[in-house]
Order: structure tokens, then C-alpha cells, then sequence
């Protein structure tokens, strides 16, 4: 979970650190379109974060600060996406020595008397080399720290020209910014489901009683706090029709299975800072199969149908920290799956299949 | 209805991926830099995509933005009427705005490209610098410019 947590967010904020041991001008002059790289390819994401709107400057509208501080030119943007916000600092060593920077230490206090470090994963000191750019991005645990903060002080201690001398950026809010509640929305999340489906139409003449059990797994990204994709993986299975067993009796077992492997839009809608709705739409790849899974004859059948769900999630953990760290939800699920045609024995079926499911996931 | 499913599938992923593609702003050389007490920076060249195309005329027009914030030391004033867009050995005057808001301050600049400089560009990418000079014009203030060159084409 770390080492994906820190993947993702290496990803998604092109965590890089610029921040070179050789202090030579070429390496200075490649560093700086390194950066340069770096904000362009980030921009050229869909999950590219967007400027803070709460620490925005509302005439130039930027969260852009400028400064010189402990010998370094600097500049720093305060980025948010997903339930994550970072103060993103770069800048050149302008000092004439090597400076220390103890990223490690870095903190940043609100003036609704939360003091916080940022990610200690993320963080290491750092010695920037005379002339040489750096980029750091320094995580914040969750943007829902800035709710009701009017001021953010951002520090990090350095060892500058053989002194401790501590960079100090300040943050206002925003004025015009709406004091709607800051969502600490998941950019990924993965759940597993259980529950149970029932057939209609002509599909549930494959099956004895049309009703069985079903265990589902998904996967989603949102490139937005509302919009996302998801992937998702469905077994089904009950006892076949025994018309089906009695001309086929080759067949070995009793049993109908049906696995779909689905993509699609979602949509996200909060309700409030614990729960939220996702409303699904896709497309999926069906197979249905008679027979056991394990080994003798069988008979199966693909397709291509139609999906939609929809999904209640309300949280019962948030995990800030650690190996664990992320958002945990209980859920409750309805799902409809369009089978348009599917053909056994020469004869063509067709129906939906509707799926109740609860079931637990994690976002981060 | 297998066409129909698939139509499905690439409309949902189009959906999806159409706003990153259009958010495809150009590579930009950072730099941040310190000239008379005055810190600049451009790293809000390309936050957005700068290049307007008109079919009209067939021309482009692309904004550069840039940073700016005074330090400790005596005022010192820009003078964004005489800036100069400098490229592939042409100058040209962009249009600049200052938007200056206490010590910090955003300058926005706006050049048109016409076919005939876009063709004079050939297959290179357009490599420039914006100068901008300090009240007084005994220094500028420059920044380099990059932007790929499919973006012009």
C-alpha cells in the first residue's frame, strides 16, 4: 500500500525532485527544462491538479508566491486534486554555496491552530548544489485541513551559507472563495462485492430458479472529483436449467456461470464529507458456461452488452497515515446488465441481469 | 449490437480523454531569475493552452504570461508598452498587460503569428524571448519561449 500510495502520487504530481548533486551550468540549464517538462507533462495529464482555488489570489489568479529567502530564489503554487493538496516549491540556489534543505522537518501551520509535517514517505533533506534548480512537492495529508483556515504558513529549515535559516511562505485565503465544504475525494479507489443476482427475459431459461449468487471486483479513477472510469470484474453463478441437463448430459455437473469484465463512465456525486453516489455506464464483455470450472466438458457462450449501476458508499475509516493509509467504505450497490443475444443449442437468449451487492472499498 | 456496444465503449473512453487532450499545453524552459530587485518567473507561460488559431485570417496568437514580485531594495517599475518579442531573427511588439497587485504582479503579452512567419518557421519549433524593460530601459527583464512546433502547424 506504501509503495502504491507513493507510486500514485509520484504519478500524478510528477513528484520528482529535480534537485541535482552536480552543480556544473548544463546541468543547471537541463534541470530547468527538466521542470519545464515536468509542468507541461503534469498540465498534459487529465489528472492534472489545478491551482487551489481556496489560497488563490482572486486578481491574479494564481496561488504563485515569490520569494528569496536563505540564499534561494523560489516559487510556490499550492496544487489540489483528488483528496490530496501539495505546496509545490521550485526554484534555483542563488547563494553562491550548497544548501541543505531538511524537507524532512518541513511543516506547515494553519492559524486554526493545526500544525502539520507533510508526508515524511515523500521527504528526505536535500542538498541543492550552487546554481542548480530544484522541484519539490510537498504533500498535504488532506485539503479538508484548510477548512476554516484564513492562513497558511508554509516552513521548511535549510542550512544556508553554514546557517540555519528557515524559508517561511505565507498564504491567504481566498476572499471570494465559497465556503462549500472541501471534499477529501478519493482518486482511486478499489472495492470487492458480494451479493446476489436474478435473470429476466429469455435469459432466465438458462438457469433453474433465474437467482444465484455474485461476487464482484472494480477499480475506478476519477480524473476529476467528478468524472471517472472503472473497471470492474462479475462472477455469477446458480444451478442450470435441468432442461438444459437432460439433452445435454455429456455436460458434467450442474452448474450456469456467467463472468462479465466491464468498463465505463462514472459519475460521482457527494452527499456529504462521509458518503457519496456513483452513477455507472458502460459497456461489458459476457460469458456465460455450463459445466464445472475445474475441469470436464462444458459449453460456453461470449457476448457484448450494455451495464449501469448505481452505488451508495458511506466511509467508516479514514487512515491518514501509514501502510494502511486511505478511505474505507461500506457499500450498497444495484447494478442492470444488458444481455442483447447469446446463443445455446441454436437457440438465442436475451434479458438483464440485475445484481444487488454490499461490499467494502478503499480510495486514496 | 456488438458494433453498437464497442461505439459505446470508444464514445465512453472519448469522453474521458478529450479533456486531457485538449489540455496539451507546450514544454517550457523554467526560469526564475533576479534582475534590480525584481523576481520573475515563467512558470505561468502555459498553465493554459496559448495559442489561438484564426481561419479567418490564419493567423495565431499566443499568450505568454509571466510572474513577477519586487524584493527588499529601491522601486523598480516595468515598462510593458516597450517589450519586444524576439524570434528566429524577427522582432516583433507583443501586446502586454500588467496586472500589478501591491509587490506582485502578472504580465500577460499577446503576439499574432501570421501564415507567413509561421511558414518562415519551417519544421523548427519557435524558440524566442520576450524582453521586457525596466522603467528607465537600462535593463530588461527576459524570459525564453518555446512552443512545439505541431502546435503552430
Amino acid at each position: 500500500m506504501k509503495i502504491l500510495k507513493l507510486l500514485v502520487f509520484v504519478l500524478i504530481f510528477s513528484a520528482k525532485s529535480f534537485a541535482s548533486s552536480a552543480g556544473d551550468a548544463a546541468v543547471g540549464v537541463a534541470t530547468s527544462i527538466g521542470i519545464g517538462a515536468a509542468l507541461s507533462s503534469t498540465a498534459a495529464s487529465g489528472l492534472y491538479p489545478g491551482e487551489a482555488e481556496y489560497w488563490l489570489d482572486p486578481q491574479l489568479k494564481t496561488t504563485s508566491k515569490l520569494t528569496e529567502q536563505c540564499g534561494m530564489l523560489l516559487e510556490s503554487k499550492v496544487y489540489q486534486n483528488g483528496p490530496w493538496a501539495m505546496i509545490l516549491v521550485i526554484g534555483r540556489n542563488n547563494s553562491g554555496q550548497n544548501i541543505l534543505l531538511k524537507s524532512n522537518t518541513a511543516t506547515v501551520k494553519y492559524d486554526n491552530s493545526t500544525t502539520r509535517y507533510f508526508d515524511l514517505d515523500l521527504h528526505a533533506p536535500t542538498v541543492v548544489n550552487d546554481g542548480v534548480y530544484l522541484y519539490l512537492p510537498y504533500k498535504i495529508h488532506q485539503k479538508s485541513d484548510f477548512n476554516g483556515a484564513q492562513l497558511m504558513e508554509m516552513s521548511i529549515p535549510t542550512i544556508s551559507v553554514g546557517k540555519a535559516c528557515d524559508v517561511k511562505i505565507n498564504y491567504v485565503k481566498n476572499p471570494e472563495y465559497k465556503d462549500a465544504e472541501l471534499y477529501y475525494n478519493e482518486t482511486f479507489t478499489t472495492g470487492i462485492h458480494i451479493g446476489s443476482h436474478s435473470l429476466s427475459g429469455s435469459l432466465k431459461d438458462l438457469t433453474e430458479n433465474g437467482i444465484g449468487y455474485t461476487f464482484k471486483l472494480d477499480l475506478s479513477v476519477f480524473g476529476s472529483s467528478r468524472h471517472g472510469m472503472y473497471l470492474e470484474l462479475i462472477s455469477s453463478s446458480t444451478e442450470e436449467a435441468s432442461s438444459f441437463k437432460s439433452a445435454n448430459p455429456t455436460i458434467d455437473g450442474d452448474q450456469w456461470s456467467h463472468t462479465m469484465t466491464g468498463i465505463g463512465y462514472q459519475h460521482r456525486k457527494d452527499i456529504n464529507n462521509q458518503s457519496n453516489m456513483y452513477l455507472r455506464v458502460g459497456s461489458h464483455l459476457g460469458t456465460m458456461r455450463y459445466g464445472k470450472y475445474s475441469s470436464g466438458p462444458s459449453v460456453s457462450s461470449s457476448y457484448v452488452g450494455l451495464s449501469g449501476e448505481f452505488r451508495f458508499n458511506a466511509q467508516f475509516a479514514n487512515i491518514e497515515r501509514g501502510l494502511w493509509g486511505g478511505k474505507y467504505f461500506y457499500h450498497f450497490g444495484a447494478d442492470v446488465h444488458y444481455v442483447p443475444r447469446i446463443e445455446f443449442g441454436g437457440i438465442d437468449y436475451s434479458g438483464t441481469s440485475q445484481i444487488i451487492l454490499l461490499g467494502v472499498s478503499v480510495g486514496m | 449490437m456488438k458494433k453498437l456496444s464497442l461505439f459505446v465503449i470508444f464514445a465512453l473512453l472519448s469522453s474521458c480523454l478529450s479533456p486531457a487532450l485538449k489540455r496539451d499545453p507546450p514544454n517550457i524552459y523554467y526560469q526564475i531569475d533576479k534582475v534590480d530587485h525584481l523576481l520573475l518567473t515563467n512558470s505561468q507561460m502555459f498553465i493554459q493552452r496559448p495559442l489561438i488559431h484564426d481561419d479567418k485570417t490564419n493567423s495565431n496568437e499566443i499568450t505568454f504570461r509571466l510572474m513577477y514580485r519586487k524584493t527588499d531594495g529601491p522601486v523598480t517599475q516595468v515598462d510593458t508598452q516597450k517589450s519586444e518579442f524576439k524570434f528566429n531573427g524577427s522582432i516583433k511588439s507583443p501586446d502586454c498587460q500588467n496586472i500589478q497587485l501591491g509587490d506582485s504582479g502578472k504580465i500577460e503579452c499577446k503576439i499574432i503569428l501570421s501564415p507567413e512567419e509561421v511558414l518562415k518557421l519551417g519544421k523548427s519549433d519557435l524558440i524566442g524571448e520576450l524582453a521586457i524593460p525596466l522603467a528607465g530601459g537600462a535593463k530588461w527583464i527576459t524570459s525564453s519561449i518555446f512552443i512545439r512546433n505541431e502546435d503552430l502547424k
